[in-house]
């Protein structure tokens, strides 16, 4: 059998296990989907950044007036311009005001978007700027451009769907006025400013860095049925490199999925940010293209990224014919790699606070790989610090001590004395029940002791516990003191695919 | 499904698979202290014991699935110690078979894919590794059940699926740990006939781990585990 023949037989075979995986196997494989599809949108959505502003600034470009250079004086195919622009409300509103030196005779070519120069007195409105002049809010602007209205801009003519932009037509230009010959000033291509270029890198890495998160956690929902049923498929002779292939397709399904349905999505995502206007800025859900190569790369890397949170996720983890074992368990997480990228991250990022100026593409990359590094850092820092946190503080509820080092072992292991307030929860255990070496017998309740031990008082978390808190190690000492034959007493929980065989 | 006659490198005490004073602990506590074993071709071994006598571990290091701390296993003249993972592995999928007390079936796959996979996963293609569940299924007379999934099925019915699966490869050893341990009396007698049955048509050596006599009678030869040690009833080891 080839080895492509092996691949694909194994990654089908997972692919199949991801989509007939029961309730918890399709919403496993339908969360990883959703988290590939979100990746895959925000990615798409940044890759048609540069093609967005490219389009914008040609649009932008398209109506600016090429200036009449030598002074050759009116001709008929000249007119002059004026600025028209104004605000309000803190909206930029762009205008010009055009005068064609021939009158209606003119042969110039009229401002893209418009089939003609509008008239002395007339006014031709982008639909944005017609809308805000119909609405209550554009009253009182109304009052200041009323001019007849006589048509509305086109697509062409406009930055973006959001542009407020008008065309008002005169016949009283004269010296304040410049010359032009027609439209489309190359020179007037609006460059990306470092402070945008900032923003979309900053949006861009702070949506992805959940997506990722999710993808993550994703991957490991339904994980303990996922054990399962790779140990199965040891006992029956796939070995590890055959698990982690099967694995991985089980993975790769729900990133194709998430592929497939990124699409309409970022269709949808295209469409509305078509309505949006930001800082006055606004796009057409055409312009909105991904670059070619970038979006390539998005289809590869999303898919990629999720495969290798999958595999990630098993190190650590021995796949045996009788189940899964978990080395990590119990081990206190370590600082030093931890630390790492955050503090590599602040070495990119510190400089760029005194000399952020423009958006070259070694600031950009500096200030993208930065961020990355510093939200990366501060989400594997986080884990370590709320260990060390809950570590010092000795007590407090459950969930603090699961969140200890080796502390979901402890914690679990060792039984509360009984509750005066739940009766039926905790019982007596009988002789032979196995407790952790620290635990003290058991005693009828008192109020006293029942809120003692709820709380798990830090004194009875002996430096010896803290050391070896592993559930196999306390196995080991309930079995040692067990009689040989038929023990009844419970085993203090652990992973039951980690159970020694008997 | 015709019977096998093995002619391969016998394992040293001329058996098939033989375990020689094997020892393992699990921390302080000792599950196998000495133990030996020896099973020949086609023969079917009841190992016996009380609840934590070390026959689950016993049968674990003999399938190369556990890792003994002392002591040697040799298998058709291979030692299993020597093997790596993917050798182990290549002997679960060609020459040994599995059946636990809980079927160890995969959910997601219906029972026919389920008793297909040792095939498959040899590369045997699809087609033809139905076919030969199918007729694994209906041997074992669980045709009716080959599309249901596991979890559609009853424990007996599934106890079967879990044989045919764990000889649909004609595998030389057979390992079954409390076969019927999850059944009641009459599916359990039902799937010891259909597996012994199947097993001696085929010249599958069986390793029939049970606490159970009346499982224990289907057996050639008992091997008595206690305190981690094998004693053979009839004094062969």
């Amino acid at each position: 059998m080839s080895t492509l023949r092996v691949w694909a037989r194994d990654l089908g075979m997972g692919a199949r296990f991801a989509l007939a995986g029961g309730r918890s196997g399709w919403a496993r494989t339908a969360l990883t989907a959703v988290g590939v599809a979100l990746g895959v949108v925000v990615l798409a959505l940044a890759a048609s950044v540069p093609s967005a502003l490219e389009a914008r600034a040609q649009r932008v470009e398209a109506r600016e007036p090429v200036w009449a250079m030598d002074d050759s004086g009116p001709g008929p195919d000249t007119f002059l311009t004026a600025g028209g622009a104004t605000e309000y409300r803190g909206e930029e509103i762009g205008g010009l005001v055009l005068q064609p030196e021939a009158g209606a005779a003119t042969t110039a070519a009229p401002p893209p978007g418009l089939d003609a120069f509008p008239g002395p007195g007339e006014m031709v409105v982008s639909p944005a700027l017609a809308e805000l002049l119909d609405s209550a809010d554009g009253r009182l602007l109304a009052e200041r451009l009323d001019h007849e209205r006589v048509g509305v801009i086109g697509d062409d003519g406009l930055d973006g769907p959001g542009d407020l932009y008008y065309y008002l037509g005169s016949d009283a230009l004269a010296g304040e006025a410049s010359r032009a010959t027609g439209f489309g000033n190359p020179t007037f291509g609006e460059p990306l400013t470092a402070a945008m270029a900032l923003l979309v890198l900053v949006i861009c890495v702070g949506l992805l860095m959940p997506v990722a998160v999710f993808i993550g956690t994703a991957a490991r929902f339904g994980g303990e049925r996922r054990d399962r049923r790779l140990a199965a498929l040891r006992l029956v002779g796939a070995d590890m490199a055959m698990t982690r292939r099967i694995a991985a397709g089980e993975s790769l399904a729900g990133s194709l999925l998430g592929l497939l349905l990124g699409v309409p999505l970022f269709l949808a995502a295209r469409q509305y940010l078509g309505t949006l206007r930001v800082a006055d800025l606004s796009a057409y859900p055409g312009d909105i293209v991904p670059e070619a190569g970038l979006i390539l790369l998005v289809l590869l890397v999303v898919p990629a990224a999720a495969l290798t949170v999958t595999l990630f996720a098993l190190r650590g983890v021995t796949v045996e014919p009788l189940g899964v074992v978990r080395h990590a368990e119990g081990r206190p997480r370590r600082l030093v790699w931890r630390v790492v990228p955050l503090l590599l991250g602040l070495l990119l990022l510190v400089p760029l606070t005194f000399r952020f100026v423009d958006a070259d593409d070694a600031t950009l990359t500096q200030a993208g790989v930065g961020i990355v590094l510093l939200l990366t850092g501060a989400t594997v820092v986080l884990p370590w610090l709320v260990e060390r946190l809950v570590g010092a503080l000795r007590g407090g509820p459950l969930s603090w001590q699961l969140a200890s080092p080796g502390g979901s072992s402890w914690a679990v292991a060792r039984r509360p004395a009984p509750s005066a307030a739940s009766p039926s929860r905790w019982r007596r255990p009988p002789p032979s029940t196995c407790s952790s070496p620290g635990s003290a017998p058991w005693r009828p309740p008192t109020p006293a002791r029942t809120r003692a031990a709820t709380r798990y008082r830090s004194s009875a978390w002996t430096p010896r516990e803290r050391r070896a808190p592993g559930p196999s190690a306390t196995w080991r000492a309930c079995r040692a003191s067990s009689p040989p034959w038929g023990r009844s007493g419970a085993r203090p929980p652990a992973s039951p695919t980690s159970r020694p065989p008997r | 499904m015709t019977a096998q006659t093995p002619q391969s490198p016998q394992s040293p005490g001329g058996g098939l698979l033989a375990a020689t004073d094997l020892h393992k602990s699990y921390g302080a506590t000792p599950a196998l202290a000495g133990a030996s074993f020896v099973i020949r071709a086609g023969e079917v071994v009841a190992v016996m014991g009380p609840s934590g006598s070390g026959k689950s571990t016993l049968l674990h290091c003999l399938a190369g699935i556990v890792q003994p701390d002392s002591g040697g296993i040799h298998y058709a003249g291979r030692d299993l110690a020597l093997l790596s993972d993917a050798e182990r592995s290549a002997l679960r999928r060609t020459d040994f078979g599995f059946v636990f007390q809980f079927g160890q079936l995969v959910p997601e796959l219906t029972c026919a894919e389920n008793v297909a996979l040792p095939l498959r996963l040899i590369g045997t293609p699809r087609r033809e590794a139905e076919a030969t569940a199918a007729e694994w299924l209906a041997r074992l007379e669980v045709a009716d059940v080959r599309h249901h999934r596991p979890g559609q099925i009853s424990g007996g019915q599934g106890q079967r699926v879990a044989v045919a699966r764990a000889l649909v490869n004609n595998p030389r050893v057979l390992f079954a740990d409390e076969p019927t341990g999850a059944l009641d009396s009459l599916n359990g007698e039902r799937v010891m006939e259909l597996l012994v049955a199947a097993a001696r048509d085929t010249g599958t050596a069986v390793v029939l781990v049970t606490h159970e006599s009346r499982v224990a009678a289907y057996s050639d030869r008992e091997v008595v585990v206690r305190d981690g040690r094998a004693r053979d009833m009839a004094g062969a080891v």
